[in-house]
């Protein structure tokens, strides 16, 4: 196509207050993990370049910023989400039964142009935990294929397993996303410190 | 029974907050409250921060057509809560295009006729016990996307979201359709490149939360014409709409007012002509100020055309209170000053709008507060405030619970039923403005997808005070259709009385395209926009700041500061509204700097992260915003802001 693909991808991750979104995305962007509880505190988001497909792609990890809590994350943390990662914690029931509500919302929040081919992606977390674990794989699974056909993985946040093969996937369908709009929305600007004039390509 | 009860007082006390102590509690999130908001979790103030709705931004936020709609069709049930909750959408009026009847299938691919809106007007009075003939369009605008999905036979259009046709959405059951793409601002706004707001957002690092676009293009009508600003030297002088001897004027103008407030920028460029001239003049911005009773006299004072005269009061000055004689000669050289230093910054236009609403902005600061550990709670209010004296000691909020804290905020509609409990005077400003969102299938000023207009007073239908209008195509709206703001001041009049007919001379008539002698081609006929939907509504405004004090808040109990609830001021820039944020912010935090810049999140997360030893796992949600945390993270941002 004409129009050169926008490489920054907009990854939002969504769920229950301490499920381990902000230690998910810190094993995956900076390989480290802290076993001690926070509510998020100065977690904002976090940038990984990584390549998908021979592509380089900047995909930024925006985390709630405790705003989940109360249901209180506003709109305008959702605009140009190109993806969306839905956490639970296997150890914990409500977490996953609360994940339809946190998908609608995304949906209504963000407003995408096909809510159908949205890409989602889902994450068990805390699989380490395993003697605790309450809700199945085969139930996970089975609410994601419900949801058509979500990917779905097993992660541990602490023990790094699937991380890195979750980030992968979102990266790729979000790229998918991208590339399948028969209008692309041309990026918009950011403002900048000092004359660093970040060029738009909107005409 | 206990039991039951017990259960009923668990339920309810599941929405309670962990922690019942903060340092400030912000009511409201609009624009000045979610500044302060964000400037004080910054600086390691704990902040709760709540409002009403069960969105952000109160005055300063954006809807979707549905939701618009819906506000405009369904008032507030001011019987429900307790306090007022805004906003207050006054005097609603709804207009819009009966759909046409419903064709054949074998008429279906021909099909383009649309009734002219003059010929088929629908007036739907806005009241839930309609009694016209508009009952049916009425609850199908209802706007539940599933009644709007229902089987009715009268769309022709298949909606797949994505690929429209360009006939087929031309009826106000189509636009709903795609109406959540629509984000529609209650007051709309431009932000100056090197304007105050911009200048915070880069330096308080809020900026990477927003997006922009830059503005196209910028007019003045006058006249009978859309005149388009001229905002390069070039531009100026292949511009047709002035003589050769008033572009010399204006240059003349423009040179004069860089050199009465001294700014050197642009003297490369100055040719030595230009240069002798600054010279000559030797005035001050002290000087003129004394010389002069306001802008007005001062521009007179330049002797120049009455053309050149509106076109600087107006067009390149953007300050607009009730009556441009209110503008003093220095707001008004910054004005022009500010519009000057603001070209070509990210673009030719010297104005920037934000890519998905101006209600983003508010959320950017709360963001940023949630990052420094400040608490939001949507949906929750102010149940009563509680004093000890004359000294504020907390509140219980509108869930029952309890909380403490050392200082309040919060806007006079907040706080307007304890400001009268009281029985103090209040003394804020209050304004009406009058507001019509239009929504058409093409634009009204072609050639530029997204505009702003100035009509001075007098220049259409009488129109009392400035307009403003901004026309949106390509953000903001579903694809296909144009979104179009007026807003004016008004004087006690219906939002319909005030803009009506400015809006039919704009859009029916076809009056704002350029070349307004094409009305009777028919080609420029066809192009002529459709009106598919259009909402009328007041709005009552407060500014609690005269002249950057808050008389408001020295009247208040001990521990209470009144923020403006006002989005919006006579001029365009922000500067108003910042000053007063910090104003406020500097009471309960002297001498601390304002909105510092934050270092990369990285550093923050890691930071803090170091230094702990493993301790217990995850267990409950426990809200530990500690003070500890926040300390350290304003701690470790010295690295690169040294502009202050």
């Amino acid at each position: 196509m004409a129009t050169k693909k926008k490489v920054l991808l907009k990854v939002i991750i969504l769920g229950d207050t301490g499920v381990g979104k902000t230690s998910l995305m810190n094993q995956y962007v900076n390989k480290k993990f802290s076993n001690q509880y926070k509510a998020t505190i100065g977690a904002d988001f976090l940038t990984k370049e990584l390549m998908v497909d021979d592509r380089v792609v900047t995909m930024q990890i925006w985390d709630t910023a405790g705003q989940e809590r109360f249901q209180s994350l506003g709109v305008a943390f959702y605009r140009g989400a190109d993806c969306c990662v839905l956490v639970y914690d296997v150890n914990v029931a409500k977490t996953f039964e609360n994940l339809d509500s946190w998908r609608d919302e995304f949906l209504i929040q963000a407003g995408p142009r096909d809510p159908d081919n949205f890409p989602f992606v889902v994450l068990g977390n805390k699989i380490d935990l395993e003697n605790q674990r309450v809700v199945s794989q085969k139930r996970a699974a089975s609410w994601c294929q419900s949801k058509g056909n979500i990917p779905y993985f097993e992660t541990s946040a602490k023990e790094a397993i699937n991380v890195e093969q979750a980030f992968q996937t979102i990266a790729k369908n979000a790229i998918k996303l991208e590339d399948g709009l028969v209008f692309p929305i041309p990026p918009g600007i950011q403002v900048q410190p000092e004359q660093t004039q970040t060029k738009s390509s909107c005409c | 029974m206990d039991e039951e009860l017990n259960h009923v007082i668990d339920e309810s006390r599941a929405n309670y907050l962990d922690k019942d102590n903060y340092d400030v509690i912000v009511v409201g999130t609009g624009f000045v409250e979610s500044l302060v908001a964000g400037a004080l979790a910054r600086v390691g103030k704990s902040v709760l921060h709540l409002d009403q709705n069960c969105y952000y931004g109160v005055n300063c936020s954006s809807f979707t057509l549905n939701q618009l709609s819906d506000m405009l069709t369904k008032p507030n049930d001011d019987s429900t809560t307790a306090s007022v909750v805004q906003p207050i959408l006054k005097n609603p009026y709804i207009y819009y295009q009966q759909p046409p009847t419903p064709p054949t299938p074998a008429q279906l691919p021909t099909q383009v006729e649309q009734p002219t809106p003059v010929e088929q007007p629908v007036a739907t009075e806005q009241q839930t016990t309609t009694t016209t003939t508009n009952v049916e369009e009425s609850t199908t605008l209802d706007t539940n996307d599933t009644s709007v999905e229902s089987t009715t036979t009268t769309t022709t259009a298949t909606i797949t979201p994505v690929v429209e046709k360009e006939k087929e959405k031309e009826t106000v059951k189509d636009v709903f359709k795609v109406g959540r793409q629509f984000i529609i601002d209650l007051f709309p706004s431009l932000l100056y490149a090197k304007g105050a707001l911009v200048q915070l957002l880069i330096s308080s690092s809020t900026s990477k939360y927003l997006e922009f676009k830059t503005l196209d293009k910028n007019y003045l009508y006058a006249n009978g014409k859309l005149h388009a600003i001229p905002s390069t030297k070039g531009s100026i002088f292949k511009d047709n709409t002035f003589s050769l001897k008033e572009k010399r004027y204006i240059m003349k103008f423009i040179e004069s007012v860089r050199s009465i407030v001294g700014d050197n920028s642009s003297t490369e460029e100055n040719n030595t002509e230009e240069q002798e001239k600054q010279q000559q003049t030797g005035e001050t911005l002290e000087s003129v100020t004394k010389k002069y009773k306001n802008f007005v006299e001062f521009v007179k004072s330049y002797q120049m055309s009455s053309n050149v005269e509106t076109f600087i009061l107006y067009g390149i000055c953007l300050i607009h209170p009730r009556s441009v004689e209110q503008v003093t000669v220095e707001e008004g050289i910054l004005s022009v000053l500010l519009y000057m230093t603001s070209l070509l910054v990210y673009g030719e236009s010297p104005f920037l709008i934000p890519y998905y609403g101006y209600g983003d902005i508010p959320q950017a600061f709360c963001r940023l507060c949630a990052v420094f550990g400040g608490t939001f709670v949507l949906d929750r209010t102010i149940g009563s405030i509680n004093f000890n004296e004359n000294q504020y000691t907390g509140i219980t909020c509108s869930a029952g619970q309890p909380l403490t804290s050392k200082y309040l905020i919060a806007s006079p509609s907040v706080l307007s039923p304890y400001i009268e409990a009281a029985n103090l005077q209040p003394q804020y400003t209050k304004e009406q403005y009058s507001r019509c969102i239009l929504i058409t299938d093409k634009v009204i000023v072609n050639s530029s997808e997204c505009s702003y207009i100035t009509i001075p007073p007098n220049s259409i239908a009488g129109n009392k005070s400035t307009i403003n209008v901004y026309q949106m195509e390509n953000i903001c709206v579903a694809r296909g259709y144009v979104l179009i703001h007026f807003t004016t001041l008004s004087n006690g009049a219906t939002a319909r009385d005030d803009l009506e007919a400015v809006v039919e001379t704009f859009a029916k008539k076809g009056c704002l395209y350029r070349d307004i002698d094409a009305d009777s081609n028919s080609d420029a006929k066809d192009s002529r926009p459709n009106i598919i939907w259009s909402g009328y509504f007041n709005m009552d405004l407060n500014t609690s700041i005269v002249n950057n004090k808050s008389p408001l808040s020295e009247l208040m109990p001990k521990g209470i500061f009144v923020s403006s609830d006002s989005p919006i001021s006579a001029s365009i820039d922000y500067q108003s509204q910042i000053n007063e944020a910090k104003s406020i912010f500097s009471m309960i935090v002297p001498g601390v700097p304002f909105l510092e810049k934050v270092p990369d999140s990285e550093d923050i997360i890691w930071n803090s992260e170091e230094e702990q030893s493993a301790t217990t796992n995850e267990t409950t949600t426990t809200t530990t915003t500690a003070n500890t945390d926040n300390s350290n993270l304003t701690e470790s941002n010295n690295n690169d802001d040294k502009q202050e």
